[in-house]
């Protein structure tokens, strides 16, 4: 009996953990440009077989649709996780980074370096640094109220979220219509059209840092969920735990904001999703949460690929899927198991 | 040989004080029982010994260590804590919930280990609630709740238990089972006790049953030690610390030896709050 | 005024000159041309497909007779009614970038010889990057003047094959302006008329550094509003009413159906001397509005202002007759009566979406 548990675990994990691979390997599949499926072999195999292929199909595979789904896997993994650290660092699961205006703020601290330098380590390090500010600033908003932190918190969020669309309104307005303002739309509406293995490596150390990070402490987000009094009374400095896990889940949505642009509902859903399938327990949610974020991100950005010529942003679908989905889980639960 | 000593602590919020000079010697193995009215600040006493509040005057030994020179894992591996009322906010399962007692002894990067878990599996069973393993715990009932947040408390393998009104929002059945675990459990562990209430017969209950215990009743900002129930618990005291009329009774029973009790007999001021 | 303008037009001329000079090559040589960028392209055979991602472009290559080829578009060049006559197929060419983000694979697929984009896009180092990855040869068509522009039209014409049609349209372009010069540059500029320039909202106008500005200019009139900052949305200006009323422009043009009259009859505009003298003009729309900043017909715009607000001085000028030898020559449309008179009314040829 309990080792038939067992391996139905086992088998679950490797279930999960295995499907952003064969996702990504399936993705590299999916496109516009007309590629048939036995080229595709050829060309993976072509170091091996050594025959010739055409180069124009190789870049296809190789630059253009291997990076974006290698970085849509990584992005969509990275929002997913924060969310989740957040849902249980402030013990409510209605915040994601996006509802705490962690990604307004990062989007705003983007664009604002792209108006003042258009650097892109002035770009990660702006994104990061007002990603954070948002975070401390929602956290005191609903501090001042602290009631029902619930409740404040996500009012919080949205105050902090509204300023800073606000400020990004104001970025826009200002920017060089010609020059800048392109580059802050494509901001704000979320897309991995440009993808290189260059923004992978980018992306890819803020991202390894929160993600790593978060994966360490993971367990102890747990005991922070019973309460800062109990947390510190089963030996827990809940004020430094709770900068560090801030400081790595907005390092992961900052870097993440920093190479696709703000993309919504991926940090609320997913988390939902893991906790539908495996529970509260954040030993076992957040490596689920971030395989799950890696794979919604993978199928939204296909469905963006394939479904017109010219690709439609990916915050309209996350909203799409998003917010249905929401609306089920609320109808499911009706808000209890919460 | 006391294990935890307040030596003229005094606390405040801003103005507000709370308690000053406040003396309590607390030896192994003992129960203290603190007393007081809804509001005297037996929860901010309680905070201040867990080392959630820092005291702003005179000094609290633990374990013949100064409070202040012990890090907080240090200060969790000796007491451990049971809330008056935990809020639930994630749907844990029973395990997990109690392998959180364990985070003492988890470096930060680490999760529970096997051997934390056979642990939990023994507790649960030598409390006869294996069945509530792997049930998820915002589905259980208060009483349920507070047995698990006690085990949670064993779990952490701490000479000290900390307990804030423990019994508070139980029903009359839960509220004994709850207090029957607790004596047995110290008596077995030989552990010491904190626990604060606003029912003096619960001091009783545990003289009854045969463990050491003190009593310190809590009031306008001052704490004072009174010596065992049967000492401290007199109908004059009671009077003059409740503005109670009461009457104390010793009943015996076969089997059980002494029962003391209070019976409440009317207010001797209709005032509210003190 | 003379002050702002001196140095755009030194730059425009500069501009001109050095990039214009490497189009001069014959086309059976090897092509290199220099786009608005600065970015250099040389092309060893005139394109076969051709692929639009920048509207101005389809027009012009529309207006080179090599509409057919292109194999790639924006969606707004679907709404044009001119290029649905000249590419009946117009409907289905794809469709590969949207808000400026290049779809590469659609792109890659429609396998384009040359790749005509608009600044907003090619400021975007990603998207440069996507074509460069595929060696995609590509022309970014930004200009903030009429001789920028015309530059512009010259190196696509000599890009794509149609040189001498390029140089034609560029002539007879120059030749309108030298021809309004010749009658208003004797008006002191105190004297000029002051002019107000509605752009789709009565409140949007031109910009300073904007082509509208210049040709407006062009045309002899002092535009109120390019001396001006204004409040910016996207690449929209919009002027406060209030700035509006301390302008007090003697006429008002509007490139919009039916703003003119919403002009007349606003209360908030009546003060103003344009609107208590009813010289309130609807723009003529033909193919695109008349001035619009990516539109061709910009000498028409230019001749037809100028004969709007000195009636006297171009009293001898046929529009009509140049209107009609514009769209045969450059467009190959024979104009009928009631077309000329449905783009004077402002009805136009658009397709009103």
């Amino acid at each position: 009996m309990k080792k038939n548990a067992q391996t139905g675990r086992i088998r679950f994990y490797l279930i999960i953990l295995g499907s952003p691979l064969v996702l990504i390997f399936l993705s590299i599949f999916l496109g516009r440009y007309p590629i048939s499926v036995s080229t595709i072999f050829s060309l993976l195999l072509s170091p091996f077989t050594g025959l010739a292929v055409d180069p124009t199909d190789l870049s296809i595979i190789l630059y253009v649709r291997l990076p974006r789904v290698l970085l849509g896997a990584i992005v969509g993994g990275s929002l997913a996780v924060s969310g989740a650290a957040f849902q249980g660092l402030f013990r409510n699961p209605l915040v994601s980074s996006g509802m705490l205006g962690v990604s307004s703020g990062a989007g705003f601290g983007a664009a604002l370096a792209l108006i003042v330098c258009n650097d892109f380590f002035y770009v990660y390090l702006f994104s990061f640094g007002f990603g954070l500010f948002a975070v401390f600033l929602c956290f005191f908003v609903g501090r001042m109220a602290a009631s029902t932190q619930a409740i404040t918190l996500v009012l919080g969020g949205v105050i902090v979220g509204s300023i800073f669309s606000a400020l990004i309104s104001f970025l826009k307005y200002v920017a060089d219509p010609f020059d800048e303002l392109p580059a802050i739309v494509f901001w704000l509406m979320g897309s991995l059209s440009r993808a290189e293995y260059s923004q992978i490596l980018t992306a890819g150390v803020p991202i390894t840092l929160g993600v790593v990070g978060l994966m360490i402490i993971r367990w102890r987000i747990n005991v922070l969920a019973m309460g800062d009094k109990e947390a510190q009374s089963l030996g827990i400095k809940v004020n430094i735990t709770r900068i560090f896990i801030i400081v790595c889940a907005t390092l992961a949505t900052a870097g993440a904001v920093c190479v696709s642009g703000v993309i919504g509902w991926v940090g609320l859903v997913v988390p939902h999703m893991g906790r539908m399938m495996i529970g509260n327990n954040n030993k076992d949610l957040m490596p689920v949460t971030f395989c799950i974020g890696a794979c919604f991100l993978v199928i939204v950005d296909d469905i963006s690929r394939l479904i017109s010529s010219s690709e439609m942003p990916l915050g309209i679908l996350t909203a799409l899927i998003g917010g249905p989905f929401f609306i089920y889980l609320l109808k499911q639960t009706k808000g209890r198991e919460w | 040989m006391a294990i935890l000593t307040l030596k003229n602590a005094g606390f405040s919020f801003g103005d507000a004080v709370v308690f000053k000079d406040a003396n309590l010697k607390i030896s192994k193995g003992e129960t203290l029982c603190i007393l007081g009215p809804n509001g005297c600040g037996k929860t901010t006493l309680i905070d201040c010994i867990l080392g959630i509040n820092t005291l702003d005057k005179g000094e609290l030994t633990l374990d013949n260590h100064q409070m202040k020179n012990l890090s907080v894992k240090k200060i969790a591996q000796k007491m451990a804590y049971v809330p008056q009322k935990h809020v639930r906010h994630f749907s844990f399962s029973v395990l997990d919930v109690l392998l959180m007692g364990r985070a003492p002894y988890t470096s930060f990067y680490e999760s529970p280990k096997t051997s934390d878990r056979d642990m939990a599996c023994d507790i649960l069973n030598t409390m006869g609630l294996f069945h509530l393993k792997d049930r998820d715990y915002t589905h259980l009932s208060g009483g349920e709740t507070q047995l698990v947040m006690i085990m949670r408390a064993l779990i952490q393998d701490t000479p000290i238990i900390i307990m804030d009104e423990p019994t508070a929002h139980l029903d009359f059945k839960h509220e004994l089972i709850v207090l029957e675990t607790i004596a047995r459990l110290v008596k077995e562990r030989n552990l010491t006790l904190i626990m604060a209430s606003h029912f003096p017969n619960h001091a009783f209950y545990l003289e009854n049953e045969g463990i050491p215990i003190q009593v310190a009743f809590m009031n306008r900002q001052r704490i004072h030690l009174a010596g065992t129930p049967s000492v401290a618990l007199t109908e004059e005291n009671l009077a003059s610390f409740y503005k109670v009329k009461t009457s104390v009774i010793d009943l015996k029973l076969s089997g059980k030896g002494h029962i003391k009790h209070i019976i409440p007999i009317q207010t001797l001021d209709n005032k509210i709050g003190q | 005024m003379k002050n702002h303008f001196f140095p755009a037009w030194l730059s425009c001329l500069f501009f001109f000159t050095f990039f214009s000079l490497p189009a001069l090559a014959t086309a059976s040589d090897p092509v290199t041309v220099v786009d608005s960028t600065g970015h250099t392209l040389t092309i060893e055979q005139h394109p076969n497909r051709i692929a639009c991602l920048y509207a101005f472009c389809g027009h012009v290559i529309a207006m080179l007779d090599r509409g057919k080829d292109m194999v790639a578009i924006v969606n707004g060049l679907k709404k044009d009614r001119l290029l649905h006559k000249l590419i009946p197929h117009i409907k289905q060419v794809p469709v590969p970038a949207r808000g400026g983000i290049i779809s590469i694979e659609a792109l890659l697929k429609t396998k384009p010889d040359i790749v005509f984009l608009k600044p907003e896009t090619a400021a975007i180092q990603a998207e440069i990057k996507k074509l460069t990855r595929f060696n995609l040869p590509y022309f970014v068509a930004g200009y903030h003047c009429m001789e920028e522009q015309m530059g512009i039209i010259e190196m696509m014409g000599t890009v794509i094959g149609r040189k001498q049609k390029a140089f034609a349209y560029t002539r007879y372009y120059k030749s309108i302006i030298d021809r309004v010069k010749k009658k208003t540059s004797h008006i002191p500029e105190n004297k000029r008329v002051r002019l107000y320039h509605s752009v789709n909202e009565p409140r949007r106008t031109d910009a300073p550094g904007t082509i509208e500005a210049d040709w407006t200019n062009a045309a002899g009139v002092n535009n109120v509003s390019v001396g001006r900052s204004l409040q910016g949305k996207g690449n929209k200006n919009f002027a406060d009413i209030e700035q509006i009323l301390l302008w007090n422009p003697d006429v008002i043009i509007v490139n919009e159906d039916g703003v003119d009259q919403k002009i007349l009859t606003d209360k908030k505009w009546s003060s103003i001397k344009a609107v208590q003298n009813t010289k309130v003009f609807a723009i003529p729309v033909g193919i695109s509005r008349w001035g619009h900043p990516g539109g061709l017909e910009t000498p028409l715009a230019i001749l037809w202002t100028a004969k709007t607000v000195y009636p006297e001085l171009f009293k001898e000028m046929d529009l009509k007759k140049e209107m009609v030898w514009f769209y045969k020559t450059f467009f190959n449309l024979n104009l009928d009566d009631d077309m000329i008179n449905n783009i004077l009314d402002n009805k136009g040829m658009r397709h009103h979406s």
